[in-house]
């Protein structure tokens, strides 16, 4: 049993005009079939509008399936009685760190989901200790979240989550909003968690510098899953990334450049180390 | 001798902006305090197309506020086109309109019925004659690439990419003559940030005007920009080509920054002994390196 | 400008007033602003404004901290007793054609300058030294047994306790709105009343809409993790009261009685010495 598995998922979206007549059917997720193994730390990439936040509220059975089905740690999210097993099973963070922050104080809002699945206060109070140590927010517990940065307050999202003891972690866009140093934080934690937690992470992105230390990852476009491997694998493919609306890490790009201009370089580089101990070795055979 | 300094300052404060030891303390007198910018001394002259970089808190935002004079320093001037902006005769509302100052999350502002009356709210405000309104409405969304068919579509309605071009065009058509872009690619995918920046780019070189870009991210602006301007605890700590601020990559580093990573590549090449220069871009970097194989 | 408006300032010090149960502190600043209408004479001001005193010594907040709420009431204040000086029937003291000055107006007004002064500061006290997340749980804590009568106790702590979240936030996004607006020619300083009013539109619509989506994104994160309503919630503070909260209770049914009573024996004591 993988801890997420989708099958032919497809979810539509109905807009309908002032009368309630249909007016279109997007098709925001279309056919998507894939698999995130227990453990894993998982990236799904992909542009704006190309279904990948879609699909992460269906996991977290805020959307149901339109067709198909979709399980996650063997649990059928288009159950109605399955909802509140799933969402703590599989925990969410948001894109904007402002508006999931419920509390006034950091130490409060960590308590807020231990609270609403009724863990005794002594329980609460390890949970949130625990959490705010696992993310590295112990010092600010007594604050109030407005005075944090946004990596921050993403931190303070993710220990929320944490509290709850899922067995894997949603995030939709959790760095679409940060500074880089923000970004940095949010997913050097997340790495933390995936390692010393042993928590599943599923990270939804548009940055390709954050996913290139991922198990896995998904490339998602127009709803469906275009190209799906390690991020060496799905780097290589440069011109095709490009299609999809994406871009690739620099030293990618570069090393895709001098390939096409006739320097041997190997496919599916992804850091400057890599990048000049191939590069110089190449020089060698001029 | 005298004259010749005179001369030199008259000279330098008709550049289109210029800055003279500008200070602003953030909730003065309070347990807020806050000395967010320190000294800022910058000349901006007509036609230059500037990055200001800076992590969150840096005082670039501050800084930009400063400009069109929405924000008062605390003290230091500011000139425009050599006049004081806190003049008791100047007018600050006529400088907002060629100071243009498009903020982060400018599509936050949108608050018409139709995209074309929305992108009219700056022109109006000028109190232009009608027709003259409507020439630089349609001119600027013209410019920022919104198709015809949206020109009488509700704001909200748009996806997140065209919102934020009909905020940037609603600021275009006031036709300022320095134009400030805050962030204008955060939370983009890497294609819109993409359109977004070659955009401006265009119209920097159609209008001849100035542009200060204000972004974190260095290898976005790096392409684009002949002057990186670098902000850190309120001041400005390097001011220069990208060329000559990456090369100080290492206290880039330490405040937060980083330069692009082709610069890294080239630093490293050089250091095992490959002789490849300095670049900033891939295309550069590229060149480069070809060069040095051949 | 706008960021200067502070709702619910907290002080945080550490003093017995900060510690205190929040329902006791509900409580008490309630029969405070009860007790100062129980009494109509000096001694009972006197006897408020000690124990008011010993309070804002106890709190350990700075009286200037205090006295700063008293600003945003000075025009009521004014209003009150030019109202109550001029226009009270009784012994005259001076008169210029309808308007008048009488021993009765004169002490009707110190009375209710002080009756305003203390009813301020007695429920600044309050706010000051409780935080507002205590004070929203001790709404919900005191009103719990309205639930029988199916009054949404536990939903109108919560929207409480958000709405104090979402303010500050709000308040900045408001200012960030109005220079963006500024920034492209809007003019909320000059012309009349109308186009003052007019102007701020193009606030409040954008405002509006942030807020919905913010409320929308919150629900969202708040059904992600679990909520679900009041019911078989714990609580990581739940509110006990403890030994000083019981002293603080005695106190208080101390001073009550003391000022009622004291203040009737003036009464009476005054009236036989007068008459």
């Amino acid at each position: 049993m993988e801890m997420i598995e989708a099958k032919n998922l497809v979810y539509e979206y109905i807009r309908r005009d002032e009368e309630g007549n249909v007016e279109g059917i997007i098709r925001a997720v279309d056919g998507v079939t894939m698999e995130v193994k227990r453990g894993d730390f998982v990236a799904i990439l992909g542009h704006n509008g190309s279904g990948k936040s879609t699909i992460a509220k269906q996991i977290n059975a805020i959307l149901e399936p339109t067709e198909g089905t979709l399980f996650v740690n063997g649990i059928d999210v288009a159950e109605e009685e399955n909802i509140w097993d799933v969402r703590q099973t599989a925990g969410m963070v948001f894109q904007n760190p402002d508006n999931q922050i419920i509390a006034s104080v950091v130490e409060e809002d960590v308590a807020f989901g231990p609270e609403n699945l009724g863990v005794p206060t002594e329980e609460i109070w390890e949970r949130v200790a625990e959490s705010l140590q696992a993310v590295g927010m112990t010092e600010y517990r007594y604050h109030s979240p407005n005075k944090l940065s946004g990596g921050q307050k993403q931190r303070v999202a993710i220990a929320g989550i944490m509290a709850m003891k899922p067995k894997c972690i949603v995030l939709d866009e959790p760095t679409a909003m940060l500074d880089p140093n923000g970004r940095k934080e949010v997913i050097k934690t997340l790495h933390e968690l995936n390692e010393k937690e042993q928590v599943t992470v599923l990270l939804i992105t548009h940055y390709m510098d954050e996913v290139i230390h991922a198990d896995k990852v998904i490339v998602m476009d127009d709803g469906k899953v275009v190209m799906q491997g390690t991020p060496r694998e799905v780097f290589s493919k440069v011109a095709e990334l490009k299609k999809h609306r994406l871009d690739v890490p620099q030293v990618t790009e570069l090393a895709y450049e001098l390939q096409q201009a006739g320097v041997p370089l190997p496919n599916g580089i992804l850091t400057v180390e890599e990048f000049t101990e191939a590069l110089l070795a190449v020089k060698g055979k001029y | 001798m005298a004259d010749i300094i005179g001369y030199v300052r008259e000279k330098r404060t008709k550049m289109a902006i210029y800055i003279d030891h500008l200070n602003y303390i953030y909730s003065e007198g309070t347990a807020y305090e806050k000395h967010a910018l320190k000294d800022i001394c910058l000349e901006i002259p007509d036609g230059q197309f500037i990055g200001l970089i800076g992590h969150t808190g840096s005082g670039k935002s501050t800084l930009i506020q400063h400009l069109n004079g929405l924000v008062k320093p605390s003290n230091g001037t500011i000139y425009y086109n050599g006049r004081d902006i806190w003049d008791e005769d100047f007018s600050r509302k006529e400088l907002r309109t060629k100071v243009g100052l498009v903020f982060q999350y400018p599509e936050h502002q949108l608050f018409e019925t139709t995209v074309v009356k929305d992108v009219e709210f700056g022109p109006k405000n000028m109190k232009l004659p009608q027709l003259e309104v409507n020439l630089r409405t349609f001119e600027a969304i013209k410019m920022v690439g919104i198709s015809e068919e949206l020109y009488d579509a509700s704001p909200f309605e748009l996806s997140g990419g065209q919102k934020r071009r009909v905020a940037i065009a609603g600021v275009l058509a006031m036709k300022p003559e320095v134009l400030i872009l805050d962030e204008p690619t955060a939370g983009l995918d890497p294609m819109g940030r993409d359109e977004i920046l070659d955009q401006v780019a265009k119209i920097q070189k159609e209008r001849g005007i100035t542009v200060i870009l204000v972004s974190h991210s260095m290898e976005d602006v790096a392409k684009y920009v002949d002057r990186l301007i670098v902000m850190d605890h309120g001041s400005v700590q390097f001011d220069g080509t990208p060329r000559e601020v990456f090369r100080h990559y290492e206290e880039l580093e330490g405040m937060g920054l980083a330069a692009p990573q082709v610069t890294y590549v080239m630093e490293e090449l050089n250091r095992r002994g490959m002789s490849v220069g300095e670049a900033t871009t891939v295309t550069e970097a590229k060149d480069a390196i070809l060069r040095s194989l051949k | 400008m706008i960021r200067d408006i502070t709702i619910g300032q907290y002080y945080p010090a550490d003093s017995v007033l900060h510690r205190l149960d929040p329902r006791v502190k509900l409580v008490g600043t309630l029969a405070f602003l009860i007790s100062l209408f129980l009494f109509n004479n000096f001694i009972g001001y006197v006897v408020a404004g000690a124990f008011l005193a010993t309070m804002i010594k106890i709190s350990k907040v700075p009286f200037k901290f205090i006295v700063r709420g008293l600003k945003t009431i000075v025009i009521l204040m004014l209003f009150t007793v030019t109202f109550n000086l001029f226009l009270t029937d009784g012994q005259i003291l001076w008169q210029w054609r309808f308007i008048k000055i009488t021993v009765e107006g004169i002490e009707l007004a110190v009375f209710m300058a002080l009756r305003l002064t203390f009813l301020i500061i007695g429920s600044s006290l309050m706010t000051l030294t409780t935080t507002p997340n205590q004070l929203t749980d001790g709404l919900e804590t005191g009103l719990a047994p309205l639930k029988k009568i199916h009054m949404p106790v536990h939903e109108i702590a919560m929207m409480m306790s958000i709405a104090l979240r979402f303010i500050p936030i709000l308040l900045e996004e408001t200012d960030k709105i109005m220079k963006a607006q500024q920034a492209r020619g809007a003019d909320f300083e000059e012309g009349k009343l109308i186009e003052r009013a007019k102007a701020l539109v193009p606030v409040l619509v954008p405002l509006f809409v942030s807020a919905f989506r913010r409320a929308n994104d919150l629900a969202m994160a708040m059904e992600a993790r679990c909520y679900r309503g009041g019911d078989g919630r714990t609580r990581m503070k739940p509110l006990k009261y403890n030994r000083q909260d019981a002293i603080a209770y005695l106190c208080l049914t101390g001073y009550l009685v003391f000022v009622v009573g004291i203040s009737r024996l003036a009464e009476v004591f005054l009236a036989q010495w007068l008459g």
